[in-house]
């Protein structure tokens, strides 16, 4: 059980929204692989978002299932890389917490390079914002990453735009959730149990490739482990 | 033995089975509404994928809210409130329950794997963890997990989501204000107790009312849609619309003059209000079929 901030709750709602896109992906067949780059960037960023506050492994780990679940979908690598990317986070647990913080960022830095096109001129802006956010507070950290997702698709404006409204979107909801106490705790079992389910769903797509069952078990795992994180703390008076 | 007995009772009544069956109900009639072939593989399916699907994510959800459980007077009795089932049990059921159901789904198709997983997705982290505590309008979040074995049944029979499905789907989701918000009217003592917030009680019997009359009228209009749309449907849109007119006629009376009774009485009106769309297009799918065979 661990208390919140504003940047985390928005994390976590970053992490269910994340959760909706990949589940979208299942039926929106035209624009599967758009939603799943911007489910995955956005499940990258919220889970970097918890990661440097070394936080929720659990919920890290999980997203590094969806990440080497997507090398083996869209870009076709090799899958090894989906068998070994979910052990990352179980050799992270050893590490002291800057090194969490760092490995964490180099995942989600790698992870994003490999999956969005125009890699190169995403990976600048990218490592700006997060040097930029290890050296602010952790509240304008996450307000900076959680803005870098709306320059992926969209180009510099709606990322400006997105950065102003993710302000204030942020301060409302650190403010609120100061005044009223943290709304969220993290019930590890169920975080647990959806990871698990995950990777198996992950390990069957990289040893029998793409089917309904595995992807159905991933996203069953992924939202599971969501949540996992997300259970309302508000006890009844 | 007589303990594992016991513990899968106390399983089984975390399922709430009477909730799975009635919207079991709303699965096959949007099934059979499809104009899907009565096969018995996959009518065995869909029993299985609901029991399952249903039960599995009502049980989760009891699983996050054992704390509001064990201070309602109707529900401190309820399996894990009362320590009947440990939650390691209940989180162990629960996972195995999601995996036949989504093991189920993805051998029919990825749409009715969708409506499971989207079902799981609003009742649980949209409805019980992110609105439930927090607004009086949770239902309104609450009710699209409710609509979803309506959906599914349809694009198991359909092949895919399509717009009639989408109506069926629509008509679950105007119809649970009617059924929630009434109950919670009779039970507000319970829910004030367990600090839950709910229309009901926070905005007045006028404005919840209101915006009960509103969702029926959006059931009516889903209902007469999908009959247009389809061109199947007219009985059951005509005898529903009766319904929700009475239903309609009922709220609007118990706004002058509100009592807990006429609450009950409102909250009991609701499940034939519900059941007679999915009884009677089905049926009517079905004459339709007979009379086309004996031309």
């Amino acid at each position: 059980m661990y208390g919140c901030r504003g940047h985390r709750a928005i994390a976590c709602i970053g992490l269910a929204l994340a959760g909706l896109g990949a589940l979208a992906t299942l039926i929106v067949q035209n624009h599967a692989l758009t939603l799943l780059k911007l489910s995955l960037i956005l499940a990258s960023l919220s889970t970097l978002t918890l990661l440097l506050d070394s936080l929720a492994l659990l919920v890290a780990y999980t997203t590094l299932l969806l990440l080497s679940l997507a090398s083996v979908k869209l870009l076709g690598a090799p899958v090894l890389v989906a068998v070994l990317a979910p052990l990352t986070p179980i050799a992270l647990r050893a590490l002291t917490k800057p090194e969490v913080a760092l490995s964490g960022l180099s995942t989600a830095l790698a992870s994003t390079l490999l999956l969005v096109e125009g890699a190169l001129t995403l990976a600048p802006y990218i490592v700006a914002q997060a040097i930029l956010a290890v050296l602010t507070s952790r509240r304008l950290h996450s307000i900076v990453l959680l803005a870098a997702l709306a320059t992926i698709p969209f180009g510099v404006t709606p990322a400006i735009t997105a950065s102003l409204l993710s302000t204030i979107l942020v301060i409302s909801a650190g403010g609120l959730i100061q005044k009223v106490g943290c709304p969220f705790r993290v019930d590890s079992n169920v975080v647990f149990s959806g990871s698990l389910l995950a990777s198996i769903g992950v390990v069957a797509l990289a040893l029998w490739g793409w089917s309904s069952l595995a992807a159905g078990l991933w996203i069953l795992g992924f939202l599971l482990a969501t949540s996992g994180v997300l259970v309302p703390t508000r006890a009844p008076s | 033995m007589t303990t594992l007995a016991s513990k899968v009772k106390a399983f089984i009544e975390l399922t709430k089975p009477r909730q799975a069956a009635l919207l079991l109900l709303t699965m096959y009639g949007a099934y059979l509404a499809s104009g899907a072939p009565l096969d018995p593989i996959m009518l065995l399916k869909l029993t299985v994928l609901g029991f399952t699907a249903v039960g599995g994510v009502t049980a989760l959800n009891m699983y996050f809210d054992h704390d509001i459980d064990s201070v309602m007077r109707r529900t401190s009795k309820r399996p894990l409130p009362s320590g009947r089932i440990s939650f390691g049990e209940a989180l162990l059921g629960v996972t195995l329950m999601l995996i036949i159901a989504v093991t189920v789904a993805s051998t029919i198709n990825e749409y009715v794997l969708f409506a499971v997983l989207a079902g799981l997705y609003f009742d649980i982290i949209g409805y019980t963890e992110l609105t439930k505590r927090f607004t009086a309008l949770n239902i309104v979040v609450g009710s699209i997990a409710g609509s979803m074995p309506a959906l599914g049944g349809w694009a198991a029979g359909a092949g895919a989501i399509t717009l009639p499905g989408v109506l069926l789907a629509l008509v679950v989701y105007a119809w649970q204000p009617l059924h929630v918000w009434f109950l919670a009217y009779f039970l507000e003592e319970d829910y004030r107790r367990a600090n839950v917030p709910m229309a009901s009680f926070n905005y007045g019997v006028r404005v919840f009312s209101a915006l009960t009359i509103a969702h029926l009228a959006i059931m009516a209009l889903a209902v007469w849609m999908f009959a247009f749309t389809t061109s199947k449907g007219y009985m059951a849109a005509l005898l529903s619309t009766v319904f929700i007119l009475l239903a309609s006629v009922r709220v609007a009376y118990f706004v002058r003059s509100p009592s807990r009774a006429e609450a009950l009485r409102i909250f009991k009106f609701a499940t034939p209000t519900l059941a007679i769309v999915f009884v009677l297009v089905p049926l009517e799918v079905l004459a339709s079929k007979l009379l086309v065979l004996s031309w």
